[in-house]
Formats: C-alpha cells, sequence, structure tokens
C-alpha cells in the first residue's frame, strides 16, 4: 500500500511537472559594485519570498534564470547596506546594484537577506543549518557546534578527541552518515571526524534529519551532515593558533592561490590538534592502604594524549571550458590516541593506544550543459590506505595515582599481547547527474560505489586469525524536484537502491562476533524511497513535510569491530526505518530590524532492525547489534531572534521517545521490555545561546562579539528503567553546561582574537555512563584572514 | 553456678547452630549441603533471585540483572516480580562467590577483590582489596573455600601458560599469600584453558583442580588430551598429584569455575563428585564421575549419569545418596534459547535416575543454558524452571521424594540464578 501511495504521488508530481513546463523563462543579470566603483564579489542577490539566489562573482557580476514575473530583489554584503530593488522581468534584464558602505541604518526600508542555512532551513527536508562562518574565529569544535542544534545530542566519552556519539532525532549515531561537500567524510581516513576537521574551511553545515537527499549517495538512516567547505575564487589566506587548558594546542591553516596565466587554482589546507587531556578527574576511587578503603578523590588524567593531523594540496583548474570544476587531491591524515579508560572510568589504562593513518588520492570533476544544455555532471574517484594500529602490550593494573603493578595479562581484553593491525583500503567512487528542465524541475541521478577491506592481523597475539573481510555498497538515488506557485510550494520525491556485498572471511571470537553464521560472500539488495515537501502560505506561515523508507547498511566499524573496545558483529543486518516528519516554520519580522524565526517539528521513526551499540559490562566491550524495532516520536522546537547585525539569540528543546517494540524473547515468550523508553539515551535536552556584537569598537571595521551559550539534558537510566527499585539504578545524571566567550575583530575580520570558557561553573559533566567529561576549561585563539 | 551455665549453654547453642549456618551457607561452594538432618533454617536465611532483562545475565551477555529477595518460596507467597523493586546488580554480574550474607567478585572493569551484600534494595560494598601481584579479570578464575575465612582464587595468567593463585582472607579481604603453581602445561599444549575448575575437599584437606591444555590459544585451540587432574597441598599450594583422567575429555564447566553453575559436589563420606563430558560426534555426552575419599584420580567403573542424551551442566548433592542434576538433551536442543534442559533426581549409587515430576507430570523442558536456578536447603530443593508454559519453583522434598509446586515468577525476564543467603 505504501508503495502505491508513493507511486501515486510520484504521479502527480510529474503531472504537475509536465504543466509547468510551458511557463518561460527570463535571465536577470548586472553587477553589484559599492559606492566607490569597485566590484563586490562573493555579495548575495537573493528573490525575495522565494528560495532563488546566486552570488557575485570576482567582476561583481550575477546571473539568473528565472520564471517571468514581477520580484523583489536584494543585494547585500557584510559591511555593505542591502539594498532591494523590484523588477519585472520578461525576457532578458539588467539590473546594477551600487551598496553603500554601512554607516546609517535604513529607516524607510528593511531589507532582510537570507542566508544559505536560512534557505536550507527553509526547504521541503527538515534540515538544521548552521553557518560556521560568523563563529569560525572562536569555535574550537565542531561538535561543540553541532550539540547546540535541535534534535541533535553529540555524547563524548571526554575531552579533546575522544570518541563520540552523534544522534539526531533519537537515531544511533553510527546511523548518521558525513559529508563534506558531498562526499563520504571517510575518504579521508576513518580518524577524521567532525571533532578533528580544521575549522576554518567550513562555511556552513547541512544536518539532514531522518530524510536525506538521494545526491547525498547515502544509506543513512537517521540523517546526514554535510559540511560545505567556503568556495573562494580569490587568493587567501587563513591562519588560526588556538592554546587551550590541559595543554591543547589547535593550528589551522587554509588557504588558496590562483595561478592568473593558467588558471590553476592551490588549495593547502594543514590542520593539526593536540591536547593532553590532563583535566581533573572528580572523585575517582583511589586506594588508601592506611584505611584499607578505596577513597573518593580528585586525580589528573595522565594517559590521554591526543594528536591529529590532516594535510591536504587540491589542485586544479575552474571555469574551463571542459570543465567547471577539475580538482586533484591528496590528503594525509594522522591520529595517535593514547587510552585513558575503558568504556567505563573505573578501568584505567596507563600505556594501551590506538593510531591511525590514512592517505588519500581523488579527483572530481564538474561540468555543466554536460552533453546536454541543462545537465551537469559530478563525478569524483577516489582511494583511501586506511590503516590503525592498537596497541596493547602493557602487562600492567594501572589506577588513578598512575601507579602500577606488574600484572598478568594486558589492559584492554585481559587476555595476552596484542598489536593489532587494520588495513582498511577504500574505494570510492561518486557521480553525480542533474538535469534542470526549468527552473522549476530537475532530476538528479546519483550512483555511489564504496568498497572498503578490513585486513587484520596481529603481530604478538598468536591466537588472532589474521582475516582479510571485504564490505562493499553500491547506493544508487534518482530524485525529481519541483518548485511551483512561484516557488510557494516545493516538491522532492525520490527512490533509492542499496547493494551490499559481504565476504567475510573472519572466525575469531565466532560466538561473539556471529562470523560462523555469515561466512563466505553474501550480496543483498534493498530499495528505499521518500518525498518532501514544503508550502509557504505567507512569510510566518509555512507547512513542511517529508518521508523516506529508509536503509542504512551496516558500516565496516559495527561489522567488524574497532580493534579495542568494539567488537566485531558480522551477522548485523541492514536497518530499515520509515522515516516522518512534519513541521511549521516561519519568519516574522515584528518591527524595523528585528526577525523572528520559528519552528517546530514533529517526527516518527519506525525502526526495524535497528542496530544499536550495546555495552558488554561485563567485558568493558561494546558491540553493535540488531534490536528488533525500535519506534521513536519526538517533537523539537526552535526560536532564532536577531536584531540588525548586533544580537542573535536562539533556544531549542527537543524531546524524543525511543520505544523497544520487541515482543517476544529469544526463548519466545513474551519480552518485558516490550513498549518501554529504549534506556541509555538522552530524551529530553535543550540549549540556548545570546551573541551580541558591537561594531566600530575603538577602531573602525572592528567588532567585538560577546557570546554565550546554556546546555542542558535531562538525567536518564543507563538500564531498563522499570526493573529494579529506582534508588539501586544506575543514571546518567542531568547536564548543565554554560560557555562564554568573547571575540574582537580588527580590519573587518583580518586579524581576531577570542577568548572563550567552557563550563564556566565547572560542573561535573557525564555522557556516558561514568565517563567524566572535562570540566572548567579556557581556549584563546588568533586567527588572520588575509586575502 | 547457675549464672554460670546459661551463658555457658547459650554459647554451646550459638556455636551449634553456627556451625550448622555456615555448613549450609557452603551451598555454592564445595562442601556438601542441604542432607537430612541439618537445623531448620527457616527464618535464619532469604532467597535472592537473579533476573535479567533483555537478555540472559550469563556468559557475558546483558547487564540488566535485577536481585530480588525473598523470604520464601512457597506456593502462597505472591508472584515474584522485578518491576520496581529488586537491586540492579551492576557493575556486578551473576558469576558470584557467595557465603554467608556475602557476595565476593572481581568485578567488571575493576582491577580489584569485592566482598558485599545486598539489603535494603542496594549493594553495600563491605571491603575491598586492590590487585597485589596477581592479577584477575571479571569471570575468568576459579575459586574454593579453604576454611571459613580463607577464600582461594585460580586462573591462567595473560598467556595462559601459568595459572596463578591468591589467597583472601575473606573477613577483611586481605591478601594471604600469592603465587604460582609449580604445574607445568601439559604435554603437546601451548595454554592452559582459561580457567579450569577448583574444588576443596575438606574431608581430606587437599585441592582438587580439573583443567587441561590446548595446543593454541584462542577458539581454534584443541585439546591435547583428557582433562587433568591435579592435587594440591592448599598450606602450600605443592601439587601433589597430577594425572591425564582415562574417562572423560572435559569438564563441564571450563570457562568461569563455579562462579554460577556448580558442577562438582560431595557426598557425605567425602567422595567427590565431577560433572564432565565427552564429544562423541555431535552428541556432547555427559558423565558423572567420582574420586573416592583419599584418592587422586577418578574411580575407573563409576558413571552416577549413565547414558547421557547431553551434556551435564550441573550437579547438587540432596543427601541420602541423591543429587540433583541439571542436563540437556541434545536432540531438543536447537541454540541457546530453546527448550531442551531437564532436572533429574540421580541415584549416585546405581546411577538410576528420574526426571523431576510433580502430582504425576514430568516437568517440561527449560531454557537457559547457563543458569543455576537451584538450591538445596533444610532437606529440600528448590528448583526453578523456565518452561515454555511457566517460570515458577518446585520443592522436592528430599526424605518423601514428592515434588510441590513453589511461587511463580514473573514472565518476560531471563531467570538466570537462585542463592540462599544468611539474613
Amino acid at each position: 500500500m505504501k508503495h502505491l501511495t508513493f507511486v501515486f504521488i510520484f504521479f502527480l508530481a510529474v503531472f504537475g511537472f509536465s504543466d509547468a513546463l510551458a511557463q518561460g523563462l527570463a535571465i536577470l543579470s548586472g553587477k553589484i559594485t559599492s559606492s566607490d566603483g569597485h566590484p563586490v564579489a562573493q555579495a548575495s542577490l537573493a528573490i525575495e519570498g522565494t528560495s532563488y539566489g546566486t552570488y557575485s562573482n570576482d567582476n561583481g557580476s550575477y546571473r539568473l534564470e528565472l520564471p517571468e514575473g514581477t520580484y523583489t530583489v536584494v543585494a547585500s554584503f557584510i559591511g555593505y547596506e542591502s539594498q532591494k530593488k523590484s523588477v519585472r522581468l520578461t525576457g532578458k534584464k539588467m539590473v546594477d546594484f551600487i551598496l553603500k558602505e554601512e554607516t546609517v541604518a535604513l529607516k524607510d526600508v528593511e531589507v532582510y537577506a537570507k542566508s544559505k542555512s536560512q534557505k536550507l532551513r527553509e526547504g521541503a527536508f527538515a534540515v538544521n543549518a548552521l553557518d560556521v562562518k560568523p563563529v569560525v574565529n572562536s569555535l574550537s569544535n565542531l561538535n561543540e557546534l553541532v550539540n547546540r542544534t535541535s534534535g541533535v545530542k553529540v555524547r563524548q566519552e571526554g575531552g579533546v578527541g575522544s570518541d563520540y556519539d552523534l544522534s539526531i532525532n533519537g537515531m544511533s549515531g553510527n546511523s548518521v552518515r558525513y559529508f563534506i561537500d558531498g562526499v563520504p567524510l571517510e575518504t579521508k581516513g576513518s580518524e577524521v571526524s567532525l571533532a578533528n576537521l580544521p575549522v576554518n574551511i567550513i562555511d556552513h553545515i547541512e544536518m539532514y534529519k531522518g530524510v536525506v537527499p538521494a545526491y547525498l549517495g547515502s544509506d543513512a538512516l537517521g540523517g546526514a551532515i554535510n559540511i560545505v567547505t567556503k568556495k573562494e575564487k580569490k587568493n587567501y589566506l587563513d591562519m588560526s593558533y588556538g592554546i587551550g587548558s590541559f595543554h591543547t594546542h589547535k593550528a589551522d591553516l587554509n588557504a588558496q592561490i590562483v595561478f592568473p596565466k593558467s588558471g590553476v587554482i592551490v588549495r593547502p589546507t594543514v590542520g593539526v590538534n593536540y591536547s593532553k587531556n590532563d583535566y581533573t578527574m572528580k572523585g575517582v576511587e583511589v586506594w588508601d592502604e592506611s584505611v584499607r578503603k578505596y577513597v573518593p578523590s580528585n586525580r589528573k588524567r595522565f594517559h590521554d594524549d591526543y594528536f591529529s593531523l590532516l594535510a591536504q594540496v587540491e589542485v586544479g583548474v575552474t571555469g574551463k571550458p571542459w570543465a567547471d570544476d577539475f580538482f586533484v587531491t591528496a590528503s594525509y591524515s594522522k591520529v595517535d590516541k593514547e587510552l585513558q579508560t575503558g568504556s567505563i572510568q573505573t578501568k584505567v589504562y596507563g600505556m594501551a593506544e590506538r593510531n591511525g593513518s590514512a592517505y588519500n588520492v581523488s579527483a572530481q570533476y564538474r561540468k555543466k550543459d554536460f552533453l546536454l544544455k541543462g545537465l551537469q555532471m559530478h563525478s569524483m574517484l577516489s582511494y583511501t590506505w586506511d590503516y590503525s594500529l592498537t596497541v596493547d602490550t602493557a602487562y600492567r593494573v594501572y589506577d588513578w595515582n598512575g601507579d602500577y603493578i606488574e600484572s598478568s595479562r594486558n589492559e584492554i581484553t585481559g587476555r595476552e599481547r596484542s598489536l593489532r593491525h587494520y588495513k582498511r583500503p577504500t574505494t570510492m567512487f561518486r557521480s553525480n547527474w542533474d538535469y534542470r528542465f526549468n527552473p522549476q524541475h530537475a532530476v538528479n541521478l546519483n550512483y555511489l560505489v564504496n568498497r572498503t577491506g578490513n585486513d587484520r592481523y596481529d603481530e604478538v597475539d598468536s591466537s588472532f586469525e589474521p582475516s582479510n573481510d571485504v564490505v562493499c555498497k553500491h547506493i544508487v538515488g534518482l530524485s525529481y524536484h519541483q518548485q511551483l506557485w512561484q516557488d510557494k510550494m516545493e516538491n522532492t520525491f525520490f527512490v533509492k537502491d542499496y547493494v551490499n556485498h559481504l565476504n567475510i572471511r573472519q572466525t575469531d571470537l565466532y560466538w561473539q562476533t556471529g562470523s560462523d553464521k555469515v561466512k563466505g560472500e553474501s550480496t543483498g539488495n534493498y530499495w528505499g524511497y521518500g518525498a518532501g515537501t514544503r508550502v509557504s502560505f505567507w512569510e510566518p506561515l509555512a507547512l513542511k513535510a517529508s518521508f523516506e523508507h529508509s536503509v542504512r547498511l551496516p558500516l565496516a566499524r559495527e561489522l567488524l569491530g574497532n580493534g579495542s573496545t568494539i567488537y566485531a558483529n558480522t551477522a548485523l543486518n541492514p536497518e530499515k526505518s520509515d522515516n516522518v516528519n512534519l513541521g511549521v516554520f516561519g519568519t516574522w519580522h515584528p518591527g524595523a530590524g528585528h526577525v523572528l524565526y520559528y519552528e517546530v517539528n514533529g517526527f516518527m521513526r519506525f525502526v526495524d532492525d535497528y542496530i544499536q551499540a550495546v555495552v558488554a559490562e561485563k567485558e568493558g566491550m561494546m558491540q553493535y547489534q540488531n534490536v528488533p524495532a525500535v519506534h521513536i516520536k519526538g517533537l523539537e522546537g526552535e526560536v532564532r531572534y536577531s536584531w540588525k547585525r548586533n544580537l542573535q539569540c536562539m533556544a531549542n528543546v527537543s524531546w524524543q521517545d525511543a520505544r523497544d517494540q520487541r515482543k517476544y524473547k529469544e526463548d519466545g515468550k513474551l519480552s518485558a521490555t516490550y513498549l518501554n523508553r529504549v534506556p541509555n539515551r538522552p530524551w529530553l535536552f535543550g540549549a540556548a545561546e545570546v551573541n551580541y556584537t558591537f561594531h566600530d569598537v575603538c577602531r573602525k571595521n572592528s567588532s567585538l562579539r560577546l557570546e554565550t551559550s546554556y546546555q542542558w539534558v535531562h538525567w536518564y537510566y543507563l538500564t531498563w528503567e522499570a526493573y529494579g527499585a529506582k534508588e539501586s539504578k544506575a543514571q546518567i545524571p542531568a547536564q548543565h553546561v554554560v560557555n562564554a566567550g568573547v571575540t574582537y575583530s580588527l580590519e573587518n575580520g583580518r586579524y581576531n582574537l577570542s577568548v572563550s570558557c567552557d563550563n564556566i561553573f565547572d560542573r561535573l559533566v557525564y555522557d556516558h555512563y561514568k565517563l567524566q567529561k572535562p570540566g572548567r576549561s579556557f581556549f584563546l585563539k588568533f586567527r588572520v584572514f588575509l586575502n | 553456678m547457675k549464672k554460670m551455665k546459661v551463658p555457658f549453654m547459650s554459647f554451646l547453642k550459638t556455636s551449634v547452630f553456627a556451625t550448622a549456618l555456615f555448613s549450609f551457607v557452603a551451598c555454592s561452594n564445595d562442601t556438601p549441603n542441604g542432607g537430612s538432618g541439618e537445623p531448620d533454617l527457616t527464618g535464619k536465611v532469604h532467597f535472592d533471585i537473579f533476573m535479567s532483562v533483555g537478555e540472559h545475565g550469563g556468559m557475558g551477555g546483558g547487564e540488566n540483572t535485577i536481585v530480588k529477595s525473598v523470604e520464601s518460596l512457597t506456593a502462597d507467597q505472591p508472584m515474584i516480580d522485578i518491576q520496581g523493586s529488586g537491586v540492579e546488580l551492576n557493575p556486578y554480574t551473576i558469576e558470584l562467590i557467595s557465603k554467608g550474607k556475602y557476595y565476593y567478585q572481581v568485578p567488571s572493569k575493576q582491577t580489584r577483590f569485592t566482598k558485599f551484600q545486598i539489603v535494603n534494595n542496594k549493594i553495600e560494598i563491605v571491603q575491598e582489596q586492590p590487585f597485589v601481584v596477581n592479577s584477575y579479570t571479571e569471570r575468568k578464575y576459579t575459586h574454593a573455600w579453604l576454611d571459613d575465612k580463607t577464600l582461594l582464587v585460580m586462573a591462567a595468567n595473560g598467556d595462559a601458560d601459568k595459572i596463578i593463585w591468591t589467597k583472601l582472607n575473606a573477613e577483611d579481604m586481605s591478601i594471604l599469600s600469592e603465587g604460582t603453581l609449580n604445574l607445568p602445561l601439559p604435554a603437546g599444549a601451548a595454554v592452559f584453558t582459561t580457567t579450569g575448575i577448583l574444588t576443596y575437599n575438606e574431608k581430606v584437606g587437599k585441592l582438587f583442580y580439573f583443567y587441561y591444555g590446548k595446543d593454541k590459544a584462542g577458539r581454534k585451540g584443541v585439546a591435547t588430551s583428557n582433562f587433568l587432574t591435579a592435587v594440591i597441598n592448599p598450606s602450600d599450594m605443592k601439587v601433589e598429584s597430577n594425572k591425564v583422567n582415562a574417562l572423560a575429555a572435559e569438564m563441564a564447566g571450563s570457562s568461569y569455575g563455579q562462579l554460577l553453575q556448580e558442577c562438582v559436589t560431595y557426598d557425605e563420606e567425602g567422595n567427590l563428585y565431577l560433572a564432565a563430558f565427552t564429544k562423541k560426534g555431535e552428541l556432547e555426552e555427559g558423565c558423572l564421575l567420582r574420586i573416592n575419599k583419599g584418592e587422586s584420580d577418578f574411580y575407573a567403573s563409576y558413571n552416577g549419569y549413565p547414558n547421557a542424551d547431553g551434556k551435564l551442566c550441573t550437579v547438587q548433592y540432596l543427601g541420602n545418596g541423591k543429587a540433583l542434576t541439571y542436563a540437556r538433551n541434545q536432540s531438543a536442543d536447537a541454540g541457546r534459547n530453546t527448550y531442551s534442559l531437564y532436572y533429574s533426581i540421580v541415584d549416585l549409587k546405581t546411577g538410576k535416575r528420574s526426571r523431576l515430576a510433580c502430582d504425576g507430570k514430568e516437568v517440561g523442558y527449560s531454557s537457559g543454558r547457563f543458569s543455576q536456578r537451584s538450591v538445596v536447603l533444610n532437606g529440600k530443593a528448590y528448583i526453578g524452571v523456565n518452561t515454555e508454559t511457566s517460570t515458577c519453583i518446585y520443592i522436592y522434598d528430599v526424605a518423601t521424594g514428592v515434588t510441590e509446586k513453589g511461587a511463580d515468577i514473573a514472565q518476560g525476564y531471563y531467570f538466570d540464578a537462585l542463592r540462599v543467603v544468611e539474613n
């Protein structure tokens, strides 16, 4: 029935599309200059009340295809007063804009240009979009920023570089896929993540909830995060260095060099993170022989050094007759990570560590009007040598004093010494074909193949059986997008085909990993489909709804483990979900300079074979397992308010309720957990932030930005809440974290200095059971942006 | 004179009672228990029922075990449920050493020995002791009580090429002594099995350690011989005898000693009985072997559980020459959670056995291979079952041989263990 309904809707849409083909197109072009006559590059040109828009090029010129009609066109650029013109558009029309430097606020006319992020929020999909540019001067970690958005929760195990679990609308972190400019982030290496990506390269982040556009070529079940990097056309150099508490250092370098004669562009990027993470653990147990008891004490972490490096160079050309973009990229990433604890802090390590490195070579090619007018082809081929090593060779038992006794077994697994090597070569090819019939109608075909090997061997553990497993997946997505009624309605329909090919050769720990059940080669084929719609009645009120039947193929990490704290589970099935989003949003301008945006979303996730990380409490290990079914419903709301360019406020709250749908136990009897809330996950949380920017403080073209944020998570149980006396049950306590910062910028952002303080009130914070996060910390960052 | 007599008599009575109580409390340990002639302990003890939510608590699965303490398991009791009651066992696991009021364990993710008790809906840590020389990991050790105050813990080391041991004073948990057993690897073996089975025969004052070797580490390692029996002098931990047995391939449990399941028991005379098995084709054929008091090897012509239809999982002495066994009918078994396990009353002299029956009907097969749901107390065996149709207790009277139904246990959980604990 669901399939028939979808087909029916699809045909309706196609019908609407053919009707709309008859509409005529017009071209709006022109130039945007400053009052002194210089071209303004990268100025935003938006068509008010629609999602149409573009940017000016280096010469200040712009060009935009639109259906014929009357529009209000708004040109804006930072540091200038925005300008708005009413244009009746037929055929070709040129409209120039002269922007004045912003010295006096407009009194009679208020102009509101929407950022790319805002436009995304107002699209058909349920999406959070975060502008990184405004906060890049003070930001040290993307996870921090993402964690403050509605419906998203990042659970970190410790300090800088610690493992984390990101969930969107209650879906496990690993059902969320990560992309960088539409390409899976894993091409950079398995250790590259939101936690160590250089923030300076990022323009904005898109977070898709439940329904993921087909062009991302994703098998995400709970959503996707797409990191969109800055696209400048000029030479620039962006450098920053930050120093913080717990011996933390971060340095980023990002530049672009354009060779005018050849048109060759070189973009080097380097990001380095280092931290000793020697923050104080409060109330950890330390043995006091005089009283023969473990006494709660404060001790510094002593084996948690983290180092990451990402170095990348892109070389290519843009705007050539044969290619709009052609780039070859080489990157190297490295992560060295000491391990301080097991999955709870009572297990202290002093020698174990995990190291990883990856080399990547990729090439991408993009061409508009490829083969036929209106067709854009964008393809990417990538190969990654991904390598990791888990070192667990010390026969020692450590305590929080940093002392140890010589032991008779290793630290992590309690077995014999282990030097476990993982080689995970990844080949990826993505090809995206986008055909735009006219500004209202477009189809998109995306194909992604991802082949990941898992070659494992151990240098010293004679009991370890080497293996070489292969996971290969093909994902094809076809989508059709339409904009109707002068953009008051937007619809998207898509289908996806997922093919998973496994070749499992490992057999060790078969009783734990299930490798005896899934041996040899197997191929599975799965279909997904979905649709999204947005109807804008008027600016303060719009509705959107989206649906996807999604499939997520297990990750290599879930299937094959991580060699240290996660067991393999080769018998994992893909998880499937029917995801529904329904939202209402709108923008209101209550007075001059005031903008209020609100959004309320309800969602439901009907998950089957849900892949969930289960702590094997007894072993200090984790394993991903299929939970037969979980249903999640939730509600989240966000309000944003801004006043001119000075004040931005945001507050959100999210509630999500995941209920176990497994009716029967393994022995066929009714399960006590049926319809119980799934434990060990945050279910009520919120965030708020306030930023105020003073302009021209002490010096012209300077700014002083004050910011503060607050995060709250309601406490939750580690295990099923209904069973056992409440007072005996383990809990993850509530979190109240307040952060604050101040940033001073000179010469329109060329020189920036920021100081921030996280967890100002030094609260004890846990995201995971008995895994303490850092207390109060400070971070000082200096950034130079030269162009 | 009169005044002097009262305290003396009181002391005498207390001593007799204490002696009886200690002998009973060792029910999950290495001494005979529950036989006839013991004093009535009603009101002096309670039952701890271990139930896991979501998945079995045994063999490292599940972290959501709830312990419910009840005074009685008779049929007149209300249904036993853990909804909103009972104690969450985390971070401890169902693989425990119990004696008297207390539980003992090497807890998961901790590098220590812990002594705790469960009272008033919470776990109270009584005493802890960090490792000093030898270190152990959760579940992977075996134990024996040398006396009421001395707990001996033993395991293979990380390389599994040596057997390490630690003696603890169970009162204050201080380490009395530690060392490495002078036990060589069996011929052709590269490693010992993880823990083996350790037991103390107090009638002869010797430790018996059952173990075997494997040709290589890991699950692919193959036993190099039938299991061996080492007889150890508990005072100096010297190995006095070390023999390969000729009767069976492996002990019933080799992974975590008797921390959960009891596979060693003794009769009144001090004869030792061990549940063991030999793989014959696909069949794991169980057997019950005996080491006669004073001997160091198994009595060659004895098998207390002949013609087994599967593995013998647990054995507990009932008194009067009878034992309670929990075994698997392999032909009815299709995995860890199928209903294929059953209780029998075994005559240890003749080897004759009968399925546990109530009102003339055999009690159905249970599921739960890694469970220990029976205890012996006051001449009765309290036997927990998890059949396809019910989860409840049966009470077997050793003297009369009559079985009656006891308390019902709520469905929806995994009923993993039943233990008797001193109040």
